[in-house]
């Protein structure tokens, strides 16, 4: 995708007839149809539901019968003792989600562009894709099967250089590095792909003359693919800034086991949202603590665009 | 041309998109109730329902759409608050939860319409009952007849029995702590710890003399023999720590496993008949015929060690019933439906059991026997009057009178009918109710004791505990007080 997007951007707008030009834009026009379509039926018109919100919500009367409430619904999440916890946690998993995944996923794309054969190149993306495809249940079994106080493998590497069996899941230490790593596995794939397309992009040119000039394979690398990768980290990153208020609830549940020893680690507000409202059937709490999210999300993309407008104002996102 | 051949088919994924949104059920001219039931798919399920859709055909004169709902509780909220068309609804004190139902208007009050319309229903409860399930003094459910004395108990491997050499008559069993001479005896005889999953949630705190006010886990709490009716905090009382600081104890000597197990987690592994089953497991309720139904479900054969003293009340009450949207356009035709699940055998058992002679055999006049080739059942008791129900093998042919009996000698909840309005506490429900979660380990035992329970009571005051209990406090004596 990431590669299409490029090769339209770094055309030259040239100017010819407005006919032509019509035609082109109608095309692109059309193509974009479905996209438009799905975000105004999925994320735009729903968005008015959000008035939910700040309603005392009863299905039998309606949205608009339903009384206003004001900000009532929103105590439920900052009245939690865990708010602090909660939101720090979130927060930080997710900036080092950020950091973490555009480091490694640059670094396999960079690899990648290193390898010669196509037929490894298609082999090793497989692979790291995969993972994306896995749901996070069958991770979070995954994860049982690695960290199992009776049969787990890890404990049984333990046992076998003569240590301690550990309690994986009532001791949340661990938890700081587990956590990172399956999202990271999770996510790599999919992000190298995205680099990696980038690179494909670059006019081999440059390689050569840089080549004619001496280059090695480190110095192209610092300083021909790394600074032309730069705007396209800077997007992917801004994008995923939008979600800092929001974790991946399945990674942050089912790896964990959902288990209460470590919600000092791994509670965040996806699942302590789950887990207060689950039994309540409480819809306006959780539109509320959704609301939250987006909003904060909403803050962080635009003052982040806002700062890297003023340091490289071409790398914005808008 | 190819360009052509894109833009058209952009075009009718984007029309795609759009009529995926659009449909609705049409009704061709004959009354049809839909029915949102709480079991299972099963295989051959669309041929029994049809089945029983023509016999309340020919009985009541309308047709039903049984829709069999697998995660409930996830789902049926939804379809509720998207006002999708609907009749009969599966709600109880913990899955789709009708206090919530009340308070959001969803249900239709049944007293009129279960007296004109539905008297047979009307008789196969006694005022009491009918007492015990009224939410702000009007019924919105029928109950499912069934064990409505809830009594939990511990329950043990038979072949434990002997090959630990247990004498059940004659050592006292009766709270978990009789219990260490059992794991004491798994340890010497497997030379490891034994499995006990938790033995707090659910109905738990009955063991210790507690009755939930407001639903498991939350605090609030009465003592039962307790006639001030004071709401307390189950988990500042000695009770729990002295529970808490039993397991904690029992996995520092070895006895218990250091680990969260699930009864599923325990009862998977199975052993040979005259080895040990290294575990103990707490059940909520050990109704007469408890173990055949266990066997049933999970192939292996259980005692109850511990059978604790039953107890009616308005949460046992309100555990499983049937009630009617109140946007129903045919409320009658429902409660004749309901009626029709709690009085007639024939319906019934074809619901629970399905099939004669494909799905099971009779080997009596009410005994059967399920057919191992074709399988097809339903929990009996999330559809009707259980007592209608065919017997299982292993479940004794009295099963039924001796539910009744059990019903009616049981102690009474000194707050029957007594429905807490959850509307002003919500907030520190569903705080206090995260707080519990974080904590399961505690209460079993595996997280160290002398620091997380401090901290532990520490957050549930600052979730809003105490507000919960005042307030449980003050609409249980106006509740006494109106009486």
């Amino acid at each position: 995708m990431a590669k299409t997007n490029l090769t339209v951007q770094n055309k030259p707008a040239k100017k010819k007839g407005l006919s032509l030009n019509a035609r082109k834009s109608l095309q692109l026009g059309v193509l974009t149809i479905p996209g438009v379509i799905w975000f105004l039926v999925f994320s735009y018109i729903p968005m008015a539901g959000a008035v939910i919100a700040f309603k005392d919500y009863k299905p039998k009367r309606g949205i608009w019968g339903s009384e206003w409430v004001g900000f009532d619904n929103f105590e439920f999440l900052f009245s939690s003792n865990d708010a602090g916890r909660l939101v720090f946690n979130t927060v930080f998993h997710n900036f080092i989600s950020i950091f973490l995944v555009a480091f490694v996923a640059v670094a396999i794309a960079v690899f990648m562009d290193l390898v010669d054969k196509r037929i490894y190149v298609k082999t090793y993306q497989t692979m790291l894709f995969l993972p994306r495809f896995i749901s996070w249940v069958v991770v979070g079994f995954i994860g049982t099967i690695l960290f199992h106080y009776e049969h787990g493998i890890l404990n049984q590497v333990v046992a076998f250089f003569g240590g301690e069996a550990v309690s994986w899941y009532l001791t949340p230490k661990y938890w700081w590095f587990i956590i990172p790593a399956f999202g990271v596995w999770k996510t790599m794939g999919y992000t190298s792909l995205v680099y990696y397309g980038t690179i494909m992009g670059i006019d081999t040119q440059i390689f050569e003359s840089a080549e004619i000039d001496g280059a090695n394979t480190w110095g192209k690398i610092r300083h021909i693919t790394l600074p032309l990768l730069r705007p396209t980290i800077i997007i992917m990153s801004l994008m995923s800034v939008g979600s800092i208020m929001r974790a991946d609830f399945g990674l942050f549940y089912y790896v964990p086991n959902n288990s209460g020893s470590l919600y000092s680690v791994t509670d965040v507000l996806d699942t302590y949202i789950f887990r207060a409202l689950r039994g309540a059937g409480d819809m306006t709490s959780s539109a509320a603590a959704g609301l939250f999210q987006s909003v904060v999300g909403l803050i962080m993309v635009v003052t982040c665009n806002t700062i890297v407008k003023k340091f490289e104002s071409e790398s914005a996102l808008f | 041309m190819k360009k052509t051949l894109a833009i058209l088919l952009v075009l009718v994924m984007a029309l795609g998109v759009l009529a995926g949104c659009g449909g609705t059920k049409d009704n061709d001219g004959e009354k049809t109730l839909i029915w949102y039931a709480r079991i299972n798919k099963e295989p051959d399920s669309a041929e029994v329902f049809q089945k029983v859709s023509d016999m309340a055909k020919e009985k009541i004169g309308v047709a039903v759409d049984i829709i069999a709902l697998e995660d409930y509780h996830g789902k049926m909220p939804v379809i509720q608050a998207s006002g999708e068309d609907y009749d009969i609804v599966y709600t109880s004190s913990v899955i789709n939860n009708i206090y919530n139902n009340v308070n959001d208007g969803n249900l239709l009050p049944l007293d009129d319409l279960l007296k004109e319309s539905a008297p047979k229903l009307w008789e196969l409860f006694g005022e009491e009952i009918w007492e015990g399930v009224r939410i702000g003094g009007k019924i919105y459910g029928v109950p499912n007849q069934q064990i409505f004395a809830r009594g939990p108990g511990y329950m043990i491997p038979t072949q434990n029995i002997k090959a630990l050499g247990l004498d059940l008559e004659n050592t006292k069993y009766e709270t978990l702590e009789d219990y260490e001479s059992y794991f004491k005896a798994i340890k010497e005889k497997t030379g490891s710890y034994g499995y006990l999953p938790s033995t707090w949630g659910g109905d738990g705190p009955q063991l210790y003399g507690f009755e939930q006010v407001i639903g498991s886990e939350i605090p609030g709490v009465i003592r039962v023999t307790d006639d001030s009716l004071e709401v307390i905090n189950q988990y500042e009382t000695q009770e729990f720590i002295d529970h808490i600081n039993l397991r904690t104890r029992w996995v520092k000597e070895g006895l218990i496993s250091p680990m969260k197990v699930t009864i599923d987690d325990v009862t998977k592994y199975l052993t040979a008949e005259d080895q040990v089953m290294p575990w103990l497991i707490f059940q909520n309720t050990c109704a007469p015929g408890a173990e055949a139904i266990f066997k049933k479900n999970n192939n292996l054969d259980v005692t109850y060690a511990t059978k604790s003293e039953g107890l009616v009340s308005s949460y046992s009450l309100v555990s499983t019933m049937a009630a009617i949207n109140s946007d129903s356009r045919y409320p009658e035709e429902a409660i004749k439906f309901i009626e029709l699940l709690n009085t007639d055998p024939e319906i019934y058992n074809l619901l629970v059991y399905g099939f004669e002679g494909k799905h099971y055999t009779k080997t009596g006049d009410k005994t059967i026997e399920l057919s191992t080739e074709n399988s097809y059942t339903q929990p009996a008791w999330a559809i009707g009057n259980t007592f209608n129900a065919y017997i299982l093998p292993g479940q004794d042919l009295d099963v039924h009178e001796q539910t009744k009996a059990v019903n009616d000698a049981a102690r009474r909840s000194p707050i029957l009918g007594f429905a807490p309005d959850q509307e002003p506490i919500k907030v520190e429900v569903a705080n206090c109710r995260a707080v519990v979660e974080e904590y399961a380990d505690l209460t079993d035992g595996i997280m160290d004791t002398e620091t997380a329970y401090p901290a532990f009571i520490e957050k549930l005051k600052a979730a809003g505990c105490d507000k919960i209990i005042a307030e449980l406090n003050k609409q249980i004596q106006e509740w006494k007080a109106s009486k």
